[in-house]
């Protein structure tokens, strides 16, 4: 008799048990574009778009996405910013990347002429994003996305 | 002999393409209930429904997800994203509904309280087929929205409330007063 409450017991806390969720993702890049381009310094920006598909807000805890220019690195992304993490919905982490281009200057060079005369330049972003929901452990979201662009992507005219 | 085989095999060519005519996919067709809530606050709810429609007689969708590019008075407000699963009928319209938390202070600029601010949503629907098959349909719109702001609304409501009363007071004064003369 006992050991059929403890096991109505039990699925009846199964049942109150908290459904498993799929995990947040990555969506998309957007907004990509060269915010001041100098021979010491340049400096990209893009925002990466997540989905947070829990039923709570979260945190963001960590950032680590590499840039790639064409097949060549650019640098990594490691800064931490005031996001707020929405539940369940979308939300955008600013990316912010300032490179000194020295040992990239000739392909950086060759790919800005390339816009000038209407072509296109690859930039990749690969990395991850950790973020931790309320009462819950944190979470890896891998992105790993690569679009064209042509100058009018990266040199917006300013509104 | 030889005009008559190729003028029915002309025929039956004309009958087949005419027969082979390729269904159409869903489409775009406009976006309604376009709000973005009480803009008076920090943080606002902006919603809508984007509007697709079948004409197709037999095929039908599942709408898998719904993601827009969503600009306010000419500034980025974010991505939303709607990934329930809806289904999406032969012949029929299919209203996909978005919200998003906004934030009215990056987008509102000087201008305190804006009658009205330019919306644009450009974005992509993600369908299913029958078969499994990735649709995507891309919509664009853009529309001028009407701006409600429920403090305003609040201090309106008010001073219509305290007109009202005054000008009942004074009815009252008037008729006490007449009274009082009709008694002289």
């Amino acid at each position: 008799m006992k050991t059929i409450i403890i096991f109505c017991c039990f699925l009846v806390l199964c049942s109150f048990a908290p459904q498993v969720e799929e995990e947040p993702y990555f969506v998309k890049m957007k907004n990509t574009k060269i915010a001041s381009f100098s021979t010491n310094k340049i400096d990209i920006q893009s925002e990466a778009v997540f989905f947070n598909t829990y039923a709570v807000g979260a945190k963001l805890l960590e950032v680590n996405i590499d840039v790639f220019y064409e097949d060549t690195k650019l640098g990594t992304i490691i800064e931490v910013k005031d996001v707020k993490i929405p539940k369940k919905s979308s939300f955008d982490i600013p990316l912010q990347l300032a490179i000194k281009p020295g040992p990239t200057a000739l392909k950086l060079i060759s790919g800005s002429a390339k816009l000038v005369f209407g072509g296109k330049v690859k930039i990749g972003y690969v990395g991850y994003v950790k973020i931790r929901a309320l009462g819950m452990i944190p979470i890896k979201i891998k992105l790993d996305q690569t679009d064209t662009y042509e100058w009018k992507d990266l040199f917006p005219p300013s509104k | 002999m030889n005009k008559i085989i190729l003028s029915i095999l002309l025929l039956v060519c004309t009958i087949f393409t005419a027969c082979k005519q390729k269904e159409e996919g869903p489409e775009f067709k406009t976006v309604t209930d376009i709000d973005l809530g009480n803009i008076g606050k920090k943080s606002s709810k902006f919603s809508c429904n984007v509007v697709f429609t079948n004409p197709a007689d037999k095929a039908k969708y599942t709408v898998k997800l719904i993601m827009a590019d969503l600009t306010i008075n000419g500034k980025d407000a974010g991505t939303p994203i709607n990934d329930k699963e809806l289904d999406f009928y032969p012949r029929s319209e299919c209203k996909v509904p978005i919200s998003f938390q906004i934030t009215p202070n990056d987008f509102i600029g000087d201008d305190d309280s804006p009658k009205s601010l330019p919306v644009t949503l450009n974005g992509t629907l993600t369908l299913v087929d029958e078969k499994g098959k990735e649709i995507k349909v891309d919509f664009k719109h853009s529309e001028s929205v009407a701006v409600h702001i429920k403090k305003e609304e609040k201090a309106e409501r008010k001073l219509n409330k305290e007109e009202e009363k005054a000008e009942k007071r004074a009815r009252l004064l008037e008729l006490k007063k007449n009274k009082k003369r009709r008694i002289n």
